[in-house]
């Protein structure tokens, strides 16, 4: 068959376009480029991060080897996990809230709710160790994952209004009439949100879940004031592996992390996948 | 001259001088010196001689060396701890115990290569580092350095101000 | 459009509760205590007694400390655009692609699912003046070295490695690293279904690319903009991690000031009034845009 040749981009079919193309390749080298490196180095001989000199694969027979590391990685990916399915909800809900409803008391909410976004993540840390220490002191001994209840609750505290605002900037963009069409036609209030609002806020749920996400796999100055010797998280570990020493491990295990939430991502989003091929 | 009990006008000095050393400076380091001194960042850091005793002893060490000032300088331990109110104290007893055991701290001083106060562990290390003058620097060095003392939550505030004012120059 | 909670009353109830109560209780409350605490005094080393006095606010509108606030809050500025305009970007990769939205908005998250810390070394071996910048730029100029003898000219003197840490430039590279995701999120959310027909009419009407995006695409996503613009800039100002490991010693910001008094200083009220301060004078600027942006709405 003979080759077709390629037709000429079309006006808005901007990926095709090199100017486009050229700078997402700048941008995804910035990203990434860090990020190779550190893979790479993982499989240096040397201990120091700085210099090539040999490949092996010593350091990941340390990291896999080092039970509070793999430990704190799972501490990690449970309060993540647990962190982002609650402030989904919870930032979902106060979308809808304030996007709404009208009602005495909603700016200064508003104002509260930018509040987290706001406070600079030491006088958080701060905030939450005395609350945890003095006002609320979660009980110490308990089982795995309960014990890692506090810096669950401290991560879910300052995820969930950048959820709000995620969602809200989305169902900024949400037709009304949809909802009272959906009304109209006799479907409840459970009905008309489950079934016309979420859909719509969909995009913006995805995007708060990574971002939720992101945000507490990440942290490290609130679980630094949170965390106690037992539920250490893997930022923390790091941060004391780090202060100790550069060495390669740190490397090997940030690789294996990498590799693991990319599975779990996959994973996760071929399920949605399926789930979305169901619907008429 | 101390490093304890400064008059407030040589304070005011030691400011000035550092502010103008500043442009020379290429960072005050978080406690990884070493790091830039491996890298080749800096030619000259202030450290610790632990630090500096690990770096010389890995491959390539003997591109570097630790001097004492002859000033003199200052002293730090690591101390450790058991708060009044502590749930547990006995455990905190019971750890303490241990890290002052012979063949832990040998372990621990392998590791990090301080002068380590755990004298069954330094009799159990080896001449190398007994004799080291970079980890135990001669009776005449040491005569020189001092520890710097708690003088009081004010103090500690004000130093912490004019090390603002000098970042913030 | 927004109606009345009276109206549905039920709804409201189930809506606003589970946030509400949580924002009280675990967030509200924690930074009472500490707003308390701004007030107070330290009596011993670790007790501190709530006096109600003033003394730590007052301290920290002092010229030194106002200076430092200042050049944090001026120094972000430059920070929103570089994210912004890469954001942009990205944003319309990721509208574009057909399939696999969701693989692309991960790929992109990719990186900062990565520690802080160790992103943070990887680029301080990138930026290093042996790492890898460096290193291919001193390949270069050594080769153009060469060449320039081949053909008859002075060689190029010794090789010069660019600083590029330790100073404020990479402070904001480091930073515009850290949170680009935070732009890109809000960005694709409100850039998804927006509607192409618009760009096209748009275009069709004689428009060219650039002024299409400023002029129609800009204002029309102008609510995710808004929103990653609050995203990015507010929690840089709080930052002191990055600062700390790639800054020289002029980049002190207003957040490692902050994070000393609450550890070396041991003066947990100064450290809380100055953070204290610090969102006062964000909400100040966040309260400011939004009036701004109102007055536009009804200009426009």
């Amino acid at each position: 068959m003979a080759a077709e040749k390629k037709a000429p981009p079309g006006p808005l079919e901007y990926l095709r376009r090199w100017p486009l193309q050229a700078w997402i390749f700048a941008v995804l080298a910035f990203l990434y480029l860090p990020l190779i490196i550190l893979m790479a180095f993982s499989f240096n001989t040397s201990r120091r991060n700085i210099v090539w000199e040999g490949f092996t694969f010593k350091w990941y027979e340390k990291a896999l080897s080092n039970d509070s590391l793999i430990q704190a990685f799972v501490n990690s990916l449970t309060i993540a996990f647990i962190c982002t399915i609650l402030s989904v909800i919870l930032g979902a809900l106060a979308a809808v809230l304030l996007w709404r409803f009208r009602f005495p008391g909603k700016t200064p909410l508003e104002g509260a709710m930018a509040l987290p976004i706001v406070v600079p993540e030491i006088c958080m840390g701060v905030a939450m160790l005395v609350f945890f220490a003095r006002v609320f002191p979660w009980p110490t001994g308990m089982p795995w994952p309960l014990n890692l209840g506090a810096i669950t609750i401290a991560h879910v505290s300052f995820s969930f209004p950048f959820v709000a605002t995620v969602v809200r900037a989305r169902l900024a963009s949400f037709n009304r009439e949809l909802e009272e069409a959906a009304k109209d036609l006799g479907a409840g209030e459970w009905r008309t949100f489950m079934d016309v609002l979420v859909p719509h806020m969909q995009p913006g749920l995805v995007a708060g879940a990574l971002l939720a996400f992101t945000l507490s796999l990440d942290d490290f100055v609130i679980t630094f004031f949170t965390a106690g010797p037992d539920t250490i998280t893997f930022p923390v570990k790091v941060y004391s592996m780090l202060r100790f020493s550069v060495t390669p491990e740190v490397n090997a295990a940030s690789t294996i992390l990498i590799v693991v939430t990319v599975a779990l991502t996959a994973i996760g989003l071929q399920m949605q996948g399926l789930q979305g091929e169901k619907k008429p | 001259m101390s490093v304890n009990g400064i008059p407030d006008n040589i304070l005011a000095e030691i400011e000035t001088m550092l502010i103008r050393q500043k442009p020379r400076v290429k960072a005050f380091h978080q406690d990884n010196g070493q790091d830039m001194l491996k890298s080749g960042e800096v030619d000259l850091v202030l450290e610790y001689n632990g630090d500096i005793a690990q770096l010389m002893a890995e491959e390539g060490g003997d591109a570097f060396d630790f001097v004492v000032p002859q000033e003199g300088s200052l002293l730090n331990s690591d101390c450790l701890c058991i708060p009044t109110g502590a749930p547990n104290p006995d455990d905190g007893h019971a750890f303490i115990n241990y890290l002052l055991d012979g063949e832990a701290g040998k372990k621990i001083t392998e590791t990090i290569l301080y002068p380590t106060p755990n004298g069954a562990a330094r009799d159990l290390m080896p001449d190398a580092y007994k004799n080291n003058p970079v980890i135990f620097p001669p009776a005449d060095v040491m005569a020189k350095c001092e520890y710097g003392a708690f003088e009081g939550d004010d103090r500690a505030r004000l130093y912490e101000e004019i090390f603002t004012r000098i970042s913030a120059a | 459009m927004e109606q009345s909670w009276k109206q549905a009353k039920a709804a409201f109830a189930a809506v606003a509760t589970p946030p509400v109560a949580w924002l009280i209780f675990f967030f509200l409350v924690p930074l009472a205590v500490v707003w308390g605490y701004s007030f107070g005094e330290n009596t011993g080393p670790v007790t501190i007694d709530l006096t109600g006095t003033v003394s730590n606010y007052f301290r920290a509108l002092e010229p030194l400390y106002l200076g430092i606030f200042v050049k944090s809050l001026g120094s972000r500025g430059s920070r929103p655009c570089c994210a912004w305009s890469s954001a942009f970007g990205r944003a319309r990769h990721f509208i574009r692609v057909a399939e696999g939205q969701g693989m692309a908005a991960a790929a992109d998250q990719l990186p900062f699912w990565t520690n802080l810390l160790i992103r943070t070394y990887a680029l301080i071996a990138v930026l290093r003046t042996e790492g890898y910048v460096n290193f291919t730029m001193e390949w270069f100029w050594n080769n153009a070295s060469g060449l320039m003898t081949l053909v008859g000219f002075e060689p190029l003197g010794e090789f010069e490695p660019l600083q590029l840490l330790y100073n404020n430039a990479a402070v904001i590279v480091g930073l515009v690293y850290v949170h680009l995701p935070f732009m890109v999120l809000p960005l694709y959310s409100a850039l998804d279904r927006m509607d192409r027909s618009l760009m096209e009419a748009s275009l069709d009407l004689g428009a060219g690319h650039m002024r299409t995006i400023f002029s129609v695409v800009v204002p029309l996503a102008a609510p995710g903009i808004a929103s990653g613009i609050l995203i990015t800039f507010i929690p840089a100002l709080g930052a002191y991690l990055t600062p700390d490991l790639l800054g020289g010693t002029d980049s002190q910001m207003i957040a490692n000031v902050i994070e000393r008094q609450f550890k070396r200083a041991n003066d947990w009220p100064f450290g809380a009034a100055l953070s204290f301060l610090l969102m006062y004078l964000t909400l100040l600027a966040i309260i400011a845009q939004g009036w701004v942006s109102k007055r536009a709405e009804r200009r426009g």
